[in-house]
């Protein structure tokens, strides 16, 4: 009799502890609240604080104008494109070939292409000003043999981007932005339907086509003109970047550890982030030019 | 951490002899133990708000920033028990208390805490759609916190009008388990819809939060001024809610040509290239085509699985890495791993509808038909086929997508065996 009543308890006492295994919060729920720090946003939200709405960024500080040039280099022996399982469609996708993974694309030279590199300026020289909707040239972005033509695209917000099918099938293009509008259109053989991006995004957006699920390409919309995407030779330039000032550099690859594919390299002389961001001071009116060696490690 | 802890001093005790007052004290200190765990264990209080562990894992948010997000989040929004929206919500804020708190009913009948009674087992309290009966149905149900909802009559875009929300919630969504709640008066479906706004537009700014935080440069914190919270944050989101009624889809009348005549059309658009109905629903129409993709919601899920296991594989190859790099990239794939096991349903395929069922999750009228052929559906790979932006032409007609409408509510009616597609000229050009 003790026994039972001692075992009833012991497992008395160890129901809560399962229970505890399944309750509400999980470890990674992260944390909770904290009342003050609520009160006092909320006061602010309520007090309509006009001054502190007017809060800008740090005032730019430099004077005149600068090139920004550089390298990517793949530092070893980059691994073998893999070739993409184009099971669908394969009279018109695999046609001219298999196809190969474009994901990390490196040139004998050791140049890595498809990095984005894009600067966040104070100040904006006039022919790298914004644009109105539908004011710039238009972006070509093709599909042929069931893969996008240009991997990575970088573009002015206001540009329009022409997506053309020149496939005897048809696809369709899904574009998944994070502040702009989402954006999945029908893609008939032969024709062009027009996107316009009508946000700046942080990062580039990925671009995917629903039916054959191994096309994907990026895109990046920015107000200002001040991106580059590197070359096959790896190399890039942005001109007319504000000088005389630290000017903050974002540098993405689609398989950058860092978040959402930022690349992040150990240069410490360049204040490089686990962001995937550098600072530069430009000189005016004379090109900087930078290497950067990427270590295997740097991508996923 | 708390359960092995525990679960290891209730065997430490279980080995102690049996045979004196110490081991029952020692017994029944486990209990006592696991009370005062128990109470500490987070559900003592009212129910809380899960932060988005997803996105916040996906920005590589440290603690200090999360920190921010549930302050800006509660003092935006409130909590479970008490709501809190700003006036440029435009929300009401007296449906949004019928709908929230515990279940309650007043001796005149008066009933509050509607979400957590009709909705939160399956939507989950943050409306993230991972309630506890989540898991096992299929498709999941909504997580809200993206502000895309699929059914609906205006652009892809656009967010739902109130009638549209008002009618998945009085007639449920066609086959799944989002049942009909006809039956509830007037007020607690317009009360369940308010709360269901505000809950996305909730999720929705935690999300802009996320980004605009990742977007800081090192060291900068977020300006939780008025000016940034609220006009740059949450109001675009709120407005979008706010002018769901302009985006509303009025199609062009049906043109008049006999029913049959129309179906023949929209069966050659069907399995043309110009429709590509085909590819994605299949030559048979069973949905049977492109089944790979997934949705929006399921998507991120799997390429954030994917990253983190090709991630561990090259670091168990990578020999050169020092061992700072390589206990940092642990860290954060166990955090990752970690998020996606708790704070995520495992992700699904989206699978094209089976057109011969005769189920529309959109509703089953033509115009419902219409709207789904037109903008396509907002979170899944299916694409639109009306004009992208305003002004623009799209890759169908009206006359086409009407043709396209008759046809696939014709196939429930049609034999598979009618028109086998082995034998139709555009099919045989490519292979599914």
């Amino acid at each position: 009799m003790h026994k039972t009543t001692a075992l009833v308890l012991t497992l008395a006492g160890a129901l809560p502890c399962l229970t505890l295994a399944g309750c509400g919060r999980s470890a990674a729920a992260g944390p909770r609240p904290s009342a003050e720090a609520v009160k006092l946003i909320r006061e602010k939200l309520a007090g309509g604080d006009a001054a502190e709405a007017g809060q800008q960024a740090a005032e730019a500080t430099g004077t005149g104008w600068g090139t920004l040039k550089g390298t990517f280099k793949y530092v070893g022996t980059p691994p073998a494109p893999g070739v993409i399982n184009a099971d669908k469609d394969t009279e018109v996708c695999g046609k001219e070939g298999p196809l190969i993974d474009n994901s990390l694309v490196v040139s004998s030279g050791g140049g890595i292409a498809n990095v984005v590199v894009y600067a966040r300026a104070k100040r904006v020289h006039d022919s790298a000003k914004p644009l109105e909707a539908g004011q710039g040239s238009p972006v070509i972005f093709d599909q042929k043999n069931c893969m996008f033509l240009t991997h990575v695209t970088a573009m002015q917000v206001g540009q329009p981007l022409d997506i053309k099918n020149s496939d005897p099938i048809g696809h369709n293009t899904k574009i998944d932005p994070r502040s702009g509008v989402p954006f999945n259109q029908n893609l008939p053989t032969g024709e062009t339907v027009a996107y316009i991006p009508t946000a700046e995004e942080a990062l580039p957006a990925g671009v995917s086509c629903s039916i054959h699920p191994w096309m994907r390409a990026y895109l990046l919309p920015r107000k200002d003109k001040y991106f580059a995407v590197t070359n096959d030779d790896g190399s890039f330039e942005i001109a007319n970047l504000p000088a005389g000032e630290d000017l903050e550099i974002q540098v993405w690859h689609e398989r950058g550890t860092g978040p959402s594919g930022a690349l992040v390299l150990d240069r410490k002389e360049l204040k490089w982030t686990s962001k995937g961001r550098f600072k530069v001071k430009l000189e005016p009116d004379v090109a900087t030019e930078l290497t950067f060696d990427v270590p295997g490690a740097a991508f996923k | 951490m708390q359960p092995v802890s525990v679960r290891r001093d209730t065997n430490a005790a279980s080995r102690i002899p049996m045979n004196s007052k110490l081991a029952f004290g020692l017994r029944i200190l486990p209990c006592l133990l696991g009370l005062a765990l128990l109470s500490g264990c987070g559900e003592a209080g009212p129910p809380s708000y899960r932060l988005n562990m997803v996105d916040i894992a996906k920005a590589q948010l440290a603690e200090p920033q999360q920190q921010v997000i549930a302050d800006v989040l509660t003092a935006m929004y409130g909590t479970p028990d008490e709501p809190f929206v700003l006036p440029e919500t435009e929300l009401d804020i007296e449906k949004l208390k019928l709908a929230a708190g515990p279940v309650h009913s007043d001796q005149f009948g008066k009933e509050t805490g509607l979400y957590r009674r009709h909705c939160a087992h399956c939507h989950g309290t943050t409306g993230d759609g991972m309630g506890p009966t989540a898991l096992i149905l299929n498709p999941y149900p909504r997580d809200y916190r993206q502000g895309k909802f699929k059914f609906k009559a205006t652009e892809r875009a656009a967010k739902p009008t109130e009638i549209d929300l008002e009618r998945v919630v009085r007639h449920g969504v066609p086959g799944t388990a989002m049942p009909a709640f006809d039956l509830l008066p007037d007020m607690q479906v317009k009360a369940l819809v308010e709360y269901v706004k505000y809950l996305s537009l909730r999720g929705q700014t935690e999300i802009s939060l996320i980004n605009a935080i990742a977007d800081l440069s090192e060291g900068d914190q977020l300006d939780t001024s008025r000016g940034m919270l609220v006009d740059e944050i949450m109001q675009p989101i709120a407005d979008s809610w706010i002018a769901a009624n302009e985006s509303i889809i009025n199609p062009d009348p049906k043109p008049e040509v006999a029913l049959a005549q129309s179906i023949d059309q929209g069966r050659e658009l069907y399995y043309g290239a110009k429709a590509n109905c085909v590819k994605c629903h299949g030559p048979g129409s069973l949905g049977d085509g492109q089944t790979t993709d997934y949705d929006d919601w399921s998507k991120p899920l799997f390429e954030m699985a994917q990253s983190v296991a090709s991630e561990q594989a090259s670091l168990a190859s990578d020999t050169e890495m020092d061992s700072t790099q390589r206990s940092e990239i642990k860290e954060r794939l166990a955090f990752d791993s970690l998020v996606l096991k708790k704070d995520s349903l495992p992700p699904r395929r989206a699978i094209p509808r089976n057109l011969r069922q005769g189920i529309y999750r959109g509703g089953r009228r033509p115009v419902d038909v219409y709207r789904r052929i037109y903008a396509g559906i907002n979170g899944a790979p299916m694409p639109g086929v009306g004009p992208a932006t305003p002004g623009a032409t799209g890759t169908l007609t009206s006359d086409e997508i009407w043709n396209l409408v008759d046809y696939v509510l014709s196939l429930p009616y049609e034999a598979a065996t009618d028109h086998p597609p082995q034998q139709h000229p555009l099919v045989s050009q490519a292979q599914y």
